[in-house]
């Protein structure tokens, strides 16, 4: 029996593309200048305006989605008699997750014949974006919900989200930031190398001299931890700096190019997090490719 | 050129005059007799020399390669023989006791390339001399042979041409000349003969200086040295009054700090806040805020949150901003504010020979000049920053102490500068409390790279010392800069008041409009096609529309470029440009 598949906007998805598949959706709020906005279709979003704002240094603040308002979004679908695979953000960066299971564990209750199986995407953007798609294509094979939410959990762990922020400031402001920097983040040309951890938390992996540098190591990272690139979709986000996202591009395809490359503008709530001018390369490696 | 030939000119010929001054005259006691030289007279010397370099000292920096107001061999050299004149007390010396003080003091105050084969020349003398009361003709010449040999080897690469040179070909010739009949005087004299001929000669040796229009600054420096020092011996008359940096200051006798002190160093500021509910949101406090309003009264800040206690150290001038800032959040639990010019004064009278407690593993010593650039310098992780550049040579002393409050296991020195570098190693060598390692970084640009590229990751010195070399092997670094006369350097024509490109030590381009010289420069930087980055420092004369231009112009040159703007304020070159 067939299931539907949710996530939140943080998946990064393109609103054409969540339509086409048939996808829930959950937006995620954020506030500015005391106005909220929900992010909504990706196709309105002004992505180069938005990140401008925070350059000129507008603070932009987010929100976890609260139990209810999950319950809200689900209850129809479990209502009609349908069950639902969520890939949701990161447990590790975000307490929404934790909304989510109690709302799940609510939902359960109330219609004991249903599943809501949860996967924590133990990343955002394209790295949860990627997994959601996985799950689309689990649905339209038939396979039974939780075998999916098996597959799922094992695809996430190992999907490998890199990043190059332009400023840690962006993550140490919203207290993203997990572990020790080992070096002082007060040089402008050094770029900070992130990764998402097993656990899903944020991390410092190293630095690099210049924007070029940083793109080029994780192309670097990509040639070497990659699983037969040839069959994958491989996932590249901006934060408003597509010509170098281009570039990592041309990297990825110079010795290892993929099946398939899925480039988006980051979505406002985890842009925000990471700040304007970041890159992020999410692929699939191995069972261990997060610790490494 | 024909104002640059008439200068050369008017050097060569200027006559022996000696300013005179007040105080201590010295006078020659050598008439009639043995021609000896012994302790009193070579402390004599050294005073008529380090007389006649002071006097000479602004037309030696004129003597500048390059048409731009930084040369400093003059005063660099003055400032040396200084230091090895204030060194003599005044009691009765033996000749090699008088040397040896000579020395010491000399390697301690040694600034410059030039300031630092002058003073390993005179540790050659005094090691030439060892054990002896007086010397004659034949014992000075070996001791000045000794000088020249180790002035040779304080150079990596010996270029001919030079003030080694002249040193050389002069002592070589009044050794030549010694016979029976030779004295201390006629050694001088013989030397400083041969010395304005060898310094004549120094174009024919040194391209750069036939093309350039001079003959070397730091043999001309060495002839004046020579000048006093025969001139004394001779029976002239030489006053020398000691500059009043190496006289005590009556204030610091008195403590640190009087009447007439002036505030230059702040207070050193400690506080612990208690944060309260009632004027702050104590759980959300934002430390950002604060350090930033932090840096802008002060800098060495050390702040932190523990629970609702907010630590805070600054030095500041204005300690009273920093108390009402942070009374709008809380309440004081204690506050300690202390002049730093006592400190500062009463630490350099009680702890001179105190050995540092360490008190990490790796520390970084910089040189650099201007508020902007020592902000920046601090900013990137340099712990002590020593005051200095092209026109103002730090000393062997001065790195002296900086090692000393850097108190690190490792230090690692970052001269910035090809004229520092040699002092730097001087005080390295001399430096016995840490490992010091001298970077030989030549410019401001290599010298930013390096330390903001440092890692102590890897743990290990060899390893962090490698790496911080790696990433300084692509810089190139060029300075934008005005002619102060007429020149051909390089087969480019300058004129007075061009704006020159140089790029390392060379004229890449001289033209009166600055924004084609910053063009040009830019082409010439990237025509390598690895470089990506330019890291700009704006100086005291950037002005807003050039450096907008440069910024655009940089952008459509180099496709996805990054170029990173910084307010350095530095005199003279108004743009610093770092290519990487």
């Amino acid at each position: 029996m067939s299931f539907a598949v949710f996530t939140d906007t943080s998946a990064n998805l393109p609103t054409p593309m969540i339509k086409e598949k048939n996808i829930h959706i959950v937006p995620f709020l954020y506030y500015y200048d005391g106005k909220e906005s929900a992010c909504l279709d990706t196709e309105q979003f002004d992505g180069h305006a938005f990140y401008d704002m925070i350059r000129e240094g507008v603070k932009v603040n987010t929100t976890q989605i609260n139990p209810h308002k999950y319950v809200e979004y689900m209850r129809p679908v479990v209502e009609s008699g349908e069950d639902i695979i969520f890939v949701g953000m990161s447990s590790g960066i975000s307490g929404s997750f934790n909304s989510l299971r109690l709302a799940a564990a609510e939902l359960m209750e109330k219609f004991p014949d249903r599943k809501v199986c949860l996967v924590d995407a133990l990343t955002a953007s394209l790295g949860e974006g990627i997994p959601v798609l996985k799950a689309v294509e689990l649905r339209d094979a038939g396979v039974e919900v939780e075998e999916a939410e098996r597959q799922l959990n094992d695809f996430c762990k190992k999907m490998c989200s890199v990043f190059m922020v332009d400023d840690l400031m962006h993550l140490k402001r919203t207290g993203r930031l997990s572990g020790a920097v080992a070096f002082i983040g007060t040089v402008l040309q050094l770029k900070p190398l992130m990764k998402g951890d097993e656990t899903g938390h944020i991390v410092n992996i190293g630095k690099a001299r210049g924007r070029r540098r940083a793109i080029e190591t994780l192309a670097e990272k990509y040639d070497a931890l990659a699983v037969e690139p040839e069959n994958q979709l491989v996932g590249i986000a901006h934060a408003d700096c597509e010509e170098e996202a281009n570039y990592l591009a041309e990297l990825l395809n110079k010795n290892h190019p993929p099946k398939e490359l899925l480039m988006v503008c980051y979505e406002p709530v985890t842009g925000s997090h990471v700040g304007p001018g970041t890159i992020a390369l999410f692929f699939e490696g191995d069972e261990d490719v997060r610790r490494k | 050129m024909k104002e640059s030939a008439e200068m050369r000119q008017r050097y060569l010929t200027t006559v022996k005059g000696i300013l005179a001054m007040e105080k201590t005259a010295v006078e020659s006691e050598l008439k009639n007799k043995t021609g000896i030289l012994d302790g009193k007279l070579f402390a004599k010397i050294i005073t008529a020399g380090a007389a006649n370099i002071r006097a000479n000292a602004e037309m030696i920096n004129a003597l500048n390669v390059f048409p731009v107001p930084d040369g400093d061999t003059g005063s660099n050299m003055s400032m040396t023989m200084d230091n090895g004149a204030a060194a003599l007390s005044g009691e009765e010396l033996t000749l090699f006791e008088a040397a040896e003080a000579v020395s010491q003091g000399m390697l301690m105050g040694a600034r410059g390339n030039s300031g630092v084969i002058l003073s390993q020349f005179f540790y050659g003398v005094a090691r030439g001399l060892e054990g002896m009361t007086e010397a004659d003709a034949v014992q000075i010449g070996r001791a000045m042979k000794e000088g020249v040999k180790r002035a040779y080897s304080a150079v990596m690469k010996p270029a001919e041409g030079t003030i080694l040179t002249v040193a050389r070909e002069s002592v070589e010739y009044a050794v030549a000349n010694i016979n029976e009949n030779s004295d201390a005087i006629s050694v001088f004299s013989d030397m400083t003969e041969e010395a304005e001929r060898s310094l004549e000669r120094t174009p024919e040796l040194l391209p750069i200086l036939k093309e350039a229009g001079v003959v070397d600054s730091g043999g001309m420096g060495l002839l004046k040295i020579m000048e006093g020092m025969t001139a004394v011996l001779e029976g002239k008359s030489v006053t020398y009054e000691a500059p009043s940096a190496m006289q005590k200051s009556t204030a610091a006798k008195a403590g640190g700090f009087g009447v007439d002190s002036e505030m230059t160093y702040g207070y050193c500021t400690e506080l612990l806040l208690q944060l309260q509910n009632s004027k702050t949101d104590v759980i959300n406090f934002d430390m950002d805020n604060l350090n930033a309003f932090l840096a802008s009264v002060g800098n060495s800040i050390v702040s932190f949150m523990n629970g609702s206690i907010v630590k805070i150290h600054v030095h500041t001038l204005t300690p009273e901003k920093v108390l009402e800032f942070c009374r709008r959040y809380g309440e004081f639990l204690t506050v300690k504010i202390e002049n730093m010019s006592v400190q500062h004064t009463g630490l350099e009278e009680e702890k001179k020979d105190e050995k540092p407690v360490i008190e990490k593993e790796f520390g970084i010593v910089a040189v650099c000049s201007g508020e902007g650039m020592k902000e920046t310098f601090e900013g990137i992780g340099a712990d002590v920053v020593i005051d200095g550049g092209q026109t103002n040579n730090p000393s062997a002393g001065d790195f002296l102490q900086a090692f000393k409050n850097v108190s690190a296991e490792h230090i690692f020195v970052f001269p910035n500068n090809s004229n520092i570098i040699l002092a730097a190693k001087q005080a390295a060598d001399m430096y016995k409390d840490a490992d010091v390692r001298v970077i030989e970084s030549k410019s401001i640009g290599a010298g930013y790279v390096g330390i903001s590229s440092f890692d102590t990751s890897s743990g290990d010195t060899d390893e962090i010392e490698a790496e911080i070399n790696d990433s300084m092997a692509e810089v190139e670094t060029a300075n934008i800069s005005v002619a102060v006369r007429d020149a051909a350097i390089n087969g480019v024509n300058i004129r007075k008041g061009d704006i020159m490109g140089l790029i390392g030590k060379l004229v890449a381009i001289s033209t009166p409009d600055i924004k084609k010289a910053i063009a040009g420069v830019i082409d010439k930087l990237f025509s390598n096609v690895k470089r990506f980055m330019l890291t700009v420092f704006c100086g005291a004369e950037a002005d807003a529309s050039v450096t907008e231009f440069l910024k655009n112009y940089f952008k459509e040159k180099v496709a996805n470029g990054e170029i990173y703007l910084i307010n350095g304020g530095q005199s003279v070159y108004p743009y610093i440009l770092v290519a990487e």
